[in-house]
C-alpha cells in the first residue's frame, strides 16, 4: 500500500502553528520564545531530517529483512492500523524510558530537552545522533507483526502528534482526553527539571502507558515546570548541542579507573559515576524530599 | 525533496526572524540576592545558600555551605547555572570578579560588584580555594 509521509505533509502546518503561537505570546498569550533558543531548535530539527535521511535506508532494511520471519500476517484492515498505532506507541514509551534510563541512548535524547523554553519550536529540536543510539532497535519487534510500511507510517503519526504539545499556550483539555491522551500539561511535567517532575511522563500519544506502569505524575498548579535538563549548557551553539553527551561520555569512559567504570558510564542512568560525585534523578529527588520534609518539620521546632 | 528543503529553510527563517522581532531577548527580571539563591537551591541538589554576590550587568555567585558555590550566568531570556567546588579560579579586574566555570561552552562570568566587593568576595575564595 502506498502511504503517504505524515511529517513531510505537516511541515507547512508546523511553520504556521508555530508563526501563530509566537504571535499569540506577544499579544499576552502564556509561553515565551527567544529567537536563539528558536534558531537552534530549528536547525536541530533540519539537520535531523539530515540525518535520518542518510540514515533511514539501513533501518527500512532491516525492517523489511526482519518483516520476512513476520509471526503472522494481519494484513491491511482499519483494526490493524489502530492496533499498529497502539503497538508504536507503546514501542515508543519503552524507548523512551530508556533513553532518559541509559546514558547512550540519553546522549541523543537530551538534545530534545536541552532547551530551557518550551514551545512549538522545541518539539523539533531533535537528535542527529539517533541511528548511533540505535534508537530504531525499539520498533524492531514491531516488523514481525506488522507490515513494516504500516510501522513507519505509525511512527510518522506519533511524530506528528507530539508536536502540539509542546506548547505552554494549551492549559488542560476535557478530563477524558488528559485522562487517556498525552497533552500539552501532561508533557510539560516530562520536560521539566523539578524533582518531583524528573524522569516522569515518558508517553508518546497515549498517556495510558505511564498510568499503568507508574510513571505518570500530574502538573501542579502550585508548582510551575522549570524546562531544560538538570545541567543546562549555558550555550546556543549547535555543535556543542548535538554532541555535548557523547563528549561526556568520551571523557568519562576515556578517564574511568576501571573496565566495569567504563561500561557503566554508558549503561548506567545519566549522572551516575563511579565515585558517586555526581547526581542521578534518584539522588535529587531523594535530596529534595529530605529538604521538604526538613521545610515541614522547622516551623514546628 | 528540494521543494520541502526550501519550505523548510524559509520557515526556520520566518519563525527565528519574528522571534527575534516579538520574542524575550533579555531575562524578563533582574536576579536579585534571593532569586539567585533559589536559582542555585533549586538546580544544585543539596545546596544551601549562604551568601550571595550579585553582578550589576547580570549574573550572580553564590556561596554555600561545604565550600560550594553556584555560579549563575545571562542565558538569552533565561538564567543558567553551573556548581563550583573549592577552589575556585577567580581573576580582579578593577570593579569586575572574573569567576571561571571550569566549562569551556559556558564559560567564564564578569561579575561587575564594585571595587570594594570583589576584593573582599576575592579574598574569601582565595582563602577558600587555599
Amino acid at each position: 500500500m502506498d502511504l503517504p509521509d505524515p511529517v513531510a505533509l505537516a511541515i507547512p502546518a508546523f511553520i504556521l502553528l508555530m508563526v501563530a503561537e509566537v504571535l499569540w505570546i506577544r499579544f499576552g498569550g502564556r509561553g515565551e520564545y527567544e529567537w536563539r533558543d528558536t534558531a537552534t531548535s530549528l536547525v536541530m530539527g533540519f539537520g535531523s531530517t539530515i540525518a535520518g535521511l542518510i540514515t533511514g535506508g539501513a533501518v527500512i532494511a532491516a525492517a523489511y529483512w526482519l518483516h520476512q520471519f513476520a509471526i503472522v500476517d494481519l494484513g491491511w484492515h482499519w483494526w490493524v492500523f489502530a492496533l499498529c498505532i497502539l503497538a508504536d506507541d507503546l514501542a515508543y514509551y519503552v524507548f523512551h524510558r530508556s533513553a532518559h534510563r541509559v546514558r547512550w541512548f540519553w546522549a541523543a535524547h537530551v538534545i530534545h530537552h536541552s532547551s530551557q523554553h518550551y514551545n512549538l519550536s522545541t518539539a523539533l529540536r531533535q537528535t542527529w545522533t539517533g541511528f548511533i543510539a540505535l534508537a530504531f532497535i525499539f520498533r524492531m519487534p514491531l516488523f514481525l507483526v506488522f507490515d513494516p510500511a504500516m510501522v513507519l507510517f505509525a511512527s510518522a503519526i506519533n511524530l506528528v502528534y507530539q508536536f502540539w504539545i509542546h506548547t505552554e499556550v494549551v492549559g488542560r483539555m476535557p478530563r477524558w482526553f488528559e485522562a487517556v491522551m498525552n497533552t500539552p500539561s501532561h508533557h510539560r511535567v516530562h520536560h521539566a527539571t523539578n524533582p518531583r517532575y524528573l524522569d516522569k511522563n515518558y508517553a508518546g500519544m497515549f498517556i495510558i502507558w505511564d498510568r499503568m506502569f507508574g510513571t505518570f505524575e500530574p502538573e501542579r498548579d502550585d508548582e510551575p515546570c522549570r524546562y531544560g535538563i538538570v545541567k543546562n549548557l549555558g550555550s546556543f551553539n549547535v555543535l556543542w548541542t548535538a554532541f555535548h553527551e557523547w563528549i561526556g561520555i568520551a571523557k568519562d569512559v576515556w578517564h574511568a579507573p576501571t573496565w566495569a567504570a567504563r561500561w557503566n558510564y554508558m549503561v548506567k542512568p545519566p549522572g551516575w559515576s563511579h565515585d558517586g560525585s555526581r547526581d542521578t534523578s534518584e539522588t535529587i529527588k531523594a535530596r529534595w524530599a529530605e529538604r521538604q520534609a526538613r521545610l515541614v518539620a522547622e516551623p514546628a521546632e | 525533496m528540494l521543494g520541502q528543503t526550501l519550505i523548510s529553510i524559509g520557515g526556520i527563517a520566518l519563525v527565528v526572524l519574528l522571534a527575534r522581532w516579538l520574542g524575550a531577548q533579555r531575562p524578563a527580571a533582574g536576579l536579585d540576592a534571593k532569586a539567585a539563591a533559589d536559582l542555585a537551591e533549586f538546580t544544585l541538589a543539596g545546596f544551601v545558600s549562604e551568601d550571595v554576590a550579585v553582578g550589576a550587568d547580570g549574573g550572580a555567585l553564590v556561596s554555600g555551605q561545604g565550600g560550594r558555590f553556584a555560579l549563575i550566568k545571562p542565558h538569552g531570556s533565561h538564567w543558567a547555572v553551573r556548581g563550583l567546588a573549592a577552589p575556585v579560579r577567580v581573576t580582579v579586574e578593577s570593579a569586575d570578579l572574573i569567576v571561571e566555570s571550569g566549562d569551556p561552552m559556558f564559560g567564564a562570568v564578569r561579575l561587575r560588584i564594585g571595587a570594594e566587593a570583589v576584593e573582599t568576595l576575592a579574598a574569601r575564595l582565595r582563602a577558600q580555594a587555599g
